[in-house]
């Protein structure tokens, strides 16, 4: 079957709230509007299943499709895992791209914002193991995320967490290959890319699910850097400066400098900042957060850690704590 | 269980029992490129086949619809389809021509491979007769190096092709990334070269490292060719790899997977079960001239007494028949790189089949120009000749130059006759 492709613009929507799109999803609300894409909640009618919208906007970009858009449809049609987000299907329309996702309606955010929910150990510990193997499968699939922060982590209805956000992901760098150090929302943001590298590894996504691990903890945004500047101070006052003692070569990224040296913090001071953890989850908090990447863990090494063995169990993800829906 | 904390493939929390590991063949099981573009042989044909009547269908009945202008009646014309093997010719044509464009810009190889990727895969889709080829080739390479994070904004891309303005690249990328399957990823046989290029330095520590060097750069250029071939769509990366290599340099290969895939097992045999012949020779070491030298390696005599316990006979058995497996699929990809479906055509026969496929796309367009020549008697078509403005350095591409803006033409027209 040929299809002669329209060369116009795309044609012009109703402003009603429903859209009819396709014959297989209805596309009923809007939730929410991107640079490159506008979310729409919707409903499968084959199986009545809630689904969500990604409409990719063509008009207007001079250099065809997004780049973001480009890696989003990339990565998620490689990646199949309960911690991932579903794509379920691409179709198009008027020349335009609708990615159709999972539903879901929560993210670890707005949980963390909302200070009547009370964590536990044992949901903390279950959101970091549906986060870590989530990002166990991108990087056993030479995949990094490059944006992992507390709202890219979604949560279905029934609890299951689910990494989101592919439009920054790329493929692991040949190599010889030069990455940008531009990557990741500052908060969430490694040392080394700090420092501006351009080469570096799946340690940059590790390292953010240790600053969201311990956000878990505190209920707070753990190194809430103001600037860039601000940044690399407030990471380093945290977890002490990188030295070339600690961290071998640091000295030669082209962005390091020696602004104000810190010592790391001790043993004592950790506990105390984290004073509901326990030393296995301090362990792997540290290990999750060493400044030198090359000692950081992988994603491997903290699934297999004492943290994940040792009780209370992790919740089971039907039990977690949800956002009770607002009344309309 | 922390193993079961490590398996996530189940739905969860660890808190179920553990399943069996998944190993990197089971991922690569997962990817697009074996799920969707992975074929055997026969289905390969097939699809071919089908897309190829597809298009000789589609060009007659266009060329059936033909009127001419003057006493409104239809025109029987001559309807001259291109066989599969006629499309394939073009489509290898304009692969190297992609190879050309892609070094100009100094891409990397992965982007050079990716856009040959989504051309050959474009063309398992749609037909030559209905898309000409040097168009689809130039939006590949554009998408490509958006793909593989090569970024190259349209004006740069289109200023430095003549002939091309950015809309008309960019008004195939959207039917390009459909004919896709939406599936964009590409697994390279690049990186599995050098990984084997790292292994047999590790396996063959005796081999001059400078001679494995210049072995690897010369098997870089056979996974060139090898990625414009059909090897692409029958092989897995590693595959091809390996049988590149086999094909630059047989000899350096045959000794690196006998000791790799049989003598490796040696330590896991009964002590002096098993004594094969050309094992024992695997360590040599090839001295600058090229002469192999044969030397013994006690090392690995070692080896051979850290025997271990089991039904190491059938296991023995086993790995041959592996291994002897393992050389068929090499052999078998090797001989796909070279066979007649990647040949490259002659320019002259890639004009003539070009000709051909501009009557095929547009049969009306054709019938007319050959009436007009008919009538006038003249030859002067200025868009057939070739374009001499076109720079030196921009030589290499003169062709899609000269046709490019032609058939932009040609699918205008075609519109208007539709309306």
């Amino acid at each position: 079957m040929t299809e002669v492709v329209s060369l116009s613009g795309p044609e012009q929507h109703d402003d009603e709230s429903t859209l009819k799109v396709s014959s297989n999803y209805s596309k009923d609300t809007k939730v929410g509007e991107g640079t490159y894409a506008v979310v729409y909640v919707g409903v499968q009618k084959s199986s009545h299943r809630k689904i969500a919208i990604k409409e990719i906007k063509t008009g207007g970009f001079k250099d065809g499709l997004d780049m973001s858009a480009i890696r989003e449809m990339k990565y998620l049609q490689e990646l199949r895992h309960v911690n991932i987000i579903e794509l379920i299907d691409i179709y198009s329309e008027h020349n335009g791209l609708n990615l159709i996702l999972e539903y879901l309606p929560y993210d670890l955010e707005m949980l963390i914002k909302d200070k009547s929910i009370i964590f536990t150990p044992a949901n903390i510990k279950s959101w970091m193991l549906m986060t870590l193997r989530g990002l166990h499968h991108c990087h056993r699939n030479f995949i990094l995320h490059r944006d992992l922060k507390p709202n890219n982590l979604l949560l279905s209805p029934q609890g299951v967490l689910k990494i989101a956000d592919f439009g920054l992901a790329r493929s692991l760098g040949a190599p010889n290959e030069e990455l940008t150090s531009n990557v990741v929302t500052r908060w969430y943001r490694a040392p080394e890319l700090l420092f501006g590298s351009k080469h570096y590894t799946g340690a940059i996504d590790i390292w953010s699910v240790g600053v969201i691990f311990a956000e878990l903890m505190l209920r707070t945004p753990y190194l809430p850097g103001a600037n860039d500047m601000d940044q690399l101070i407030v990471t380093f006052r945290a977890l002490g400066s990188p030295t070339e003692a600690n961290w071998t070569n640091v000295s030669k990224l082209p962005g390091y400098n020696k602004i104000n040296i810190y010592p790391p913090p001790t043993r004592q001071e950790l506990r105390n900042r984290f004073s509901a953890a326990t030393e296995s989850t301090l362990d792997l908090i540290c290990s999750m957060l060493m400044l030198d990447p090359l000692k950081r863990c992988t994603t491997t090494e903290a699934l297999l850690s004492k943290y994940f063995v040792e009780s209370p169990r992790a919740t089971d993800p039907k039990s977690l704590p949800k956002i009770v829906p607002k009344n309309k | 269980m922390a193993a079961s904390a490590l398996n996530g493939v189940v739905e969860g929390t660890g808190n179920e029992k553990p399943s069996k590991g998944v190993t990197f063949d089971d991922l690569y099981r997962t990817s697009s490129q074996y799920r969707i573009w992975s074929f055997t042989k026969d289905e390969l044909l097939a699809k071919r086949i089908e897309t190829n009547k597809r298009g000789c269908q589609i060009t007659l009945a266009k060329a059936s619809k033909v009127k001419n202008p003057h006493t409104l009646m239809f025109e029987s014309v001559d309807v001259e389809t291109l066989t599969i093997e006629e499309e394939l010719l073009l489509i290898n044509f304009f692969a190297r021509k992609a190879v050309g464009l892609a070094n100009m810009f100094k891409m990397p190889s992965q982007v050079r491979g990716t856009a040959i990727s989504f051309l050959k895969k474009f063309y398992l889709v749609n037909s030559v007769m209905e898309y000409h080829p040097k168009n689809i080739m130039l939006t590949c390479l554009f998408l490509a190096a958006k793909v593989e994070n090569y970024f190259i904004s349209i004006n740069t891309f289109s200023k430095k092709i003549n002939n091309t303005t950015p809309e008309s690249i960019l008004k195939y990328e959207y039917q390009i990334i459909k004919s896709l399957h939406f599936t964009l990823m590409v697994r390279h046989p690049f990186r599995s070269l050098y990984g084997f290029y790292l292994d047999l330095q590790d396996v063959m520590p005796r081999v001059d490292k400078n001679v494995i060097g210049k072995s690897y750069d010369k098997a870089r250029g056979v996974v060139n060719e090898a990625i414009m071939s059909d090897a692409i769509f029958l092989f897995t990366p590693p595959q091809i790899s390996l049988a590149a290599w086999r094909k630059a340099d047989k000899e350096l290969i045959d000794r690196y997977l006998k000791k790799k895939f049989l003598k490796e097992r040696k330590s896991k045999i009964k002590n002096g079960l098993v004594s094969i012949k050309e094992e024992k020779e695997d360590s040599a070491s090839v001295s600058d001239s090229g002469s192999v030298t044969v030397k013994k390696e006690k090392e690995n005599e070692n080896d051979e007494k850290e025997a271990e316990d089991g039904d190491e006979n059938d296991s023995e058995d086993e790995y041959r028949k592996n291994y002897q497996k393992l050389l068929e699929v090499i052999e078998n990809c090797e001989n796909t790189i070279i066979d007649k479906n990647s040949r490259e055509p002659s320019i002259d026969e890639a004009k003539l089949i070009g000709k051909k496929v501009h009557f095929c796309i547009n049969p009306a367009k054709t019938f007319k120009r050959k009436r007009e020549d008919a009538d006038a008697e003249t030859p002067g078509d200025n868009s057939l000749s070739v374009n001499s403005a076109a720079s030196k350095e921009h030589s290499s591409t003169a062709i899609d130059l000269s046709e490019a803006t032609k058939d932009t033409e040609d699918e205008q027209e075609s519109k208007r006759l539709k309306v």
